[in-house]
């Protein structure tokens, strides 16, 4: 079939046609649309990572946070545990030291007592020997043994009147 | 002033009585002498002169040698 030339041009006028048709309002809305979605997606990713970053670094300040509680509640212990070896040392020696002393202080008053004892004693011997002199004087110091008494009585002693 | 001297006696004796008066014839020249008995003092005898005492009893000399002793004790006891 023969082509004519009329036929020719009015195709390629088609052609044309189409083209510009076809570029206003098919391909370039498309292109944006893919353009624009291709941008939404990198920064989705982008978001994405930094996100990613942040719960990263989130995650190791709460590590680090956890790993100094620990080194803290650590710390803590250990004061407590030295100052509670502290305390129970010095109540002991406190105790030790009031020990002693209650000791010594019994110690004193046993002696106290013994001495209050011995005295109390001694004290009751003198009395209980004097009044066994007195009682063997009554009976044993006749008129003869108390004139010679008196007469040691008057020479002994002088008298300034 | 009163003037009388008591002279306290175990038992009655006169030679007793003048040997004493004797012994204290210097402070008692010129006043009364009034006797009493008390067995209670044992022997020896006790002359009162005022508010003076002169203790030279049996009872007295005992009562002496306890106190002697009891100081002693005392100081024996604090020295220990």
């Amino acid at each position: 079939m023969p082509i004519s030339w009329q036929s020719f041009v009015l195709h390629l006028i088609n052609i044309v046609v189409l083209y510009v048709f076809l570029r206003s309002f098919l391909y370039k809305p498309v292109s944006e649309f893919m353009r624009k979605r291709t941008e939404r997606f990198a920064t989705e990713k982008k978001d994405l990572q930094n996100r990613k970053e942040l719960l990263s670094q989130q995650e190791q300040q709460a590590e680090q946070t956890i790993e100094e509680a620990r080194k803290k509640a650590l710390e803590i212990l250990e004061d407590a545990e030295k100052a509670a070896q502290q305390r129970t040392e010095q109540i002991l020696k406190d105790a030790e030291e009031k020990a002693k002393a209650l000791i010594a202080e019994a110690e004193v008053a046993i002696l106290e007592e013994k001495r209050r004892e011995k005295e109390q004693m001694r004290t009751e011997a003198i009395n209980l020997a004097v009044e066994l002199a007195a009682k063997i004087l009554t009976k044993e110091l006749t008129p003869v043994y108390n004139k010679e008494f008196i007469n040691r009585m008057t020479e002994s002693r002088q008298i300034h009147g | 002033m009163d003037k009388t001297l008591t002279l306290t006696l175990s038992v009655f004796d006169e030679e007793n009585i003048r040997k004493i008066k004797r012994f204290y014839a210097k402070a008692a020249k010129g006043r009364s002498w009034q006797i009493k008995i008390d067995p209670s003092i044992l022997g020896g005898f006790i002359i009162t002169d005022r508010d003076q005492l002169l203790d030279y009893s049996a009872k007295g000399q005992l009562e002496q040698l306890r106190l002697a002793l009891l100081q002693e004790t005392s100081m024996v006891g604090a020295k220990k």
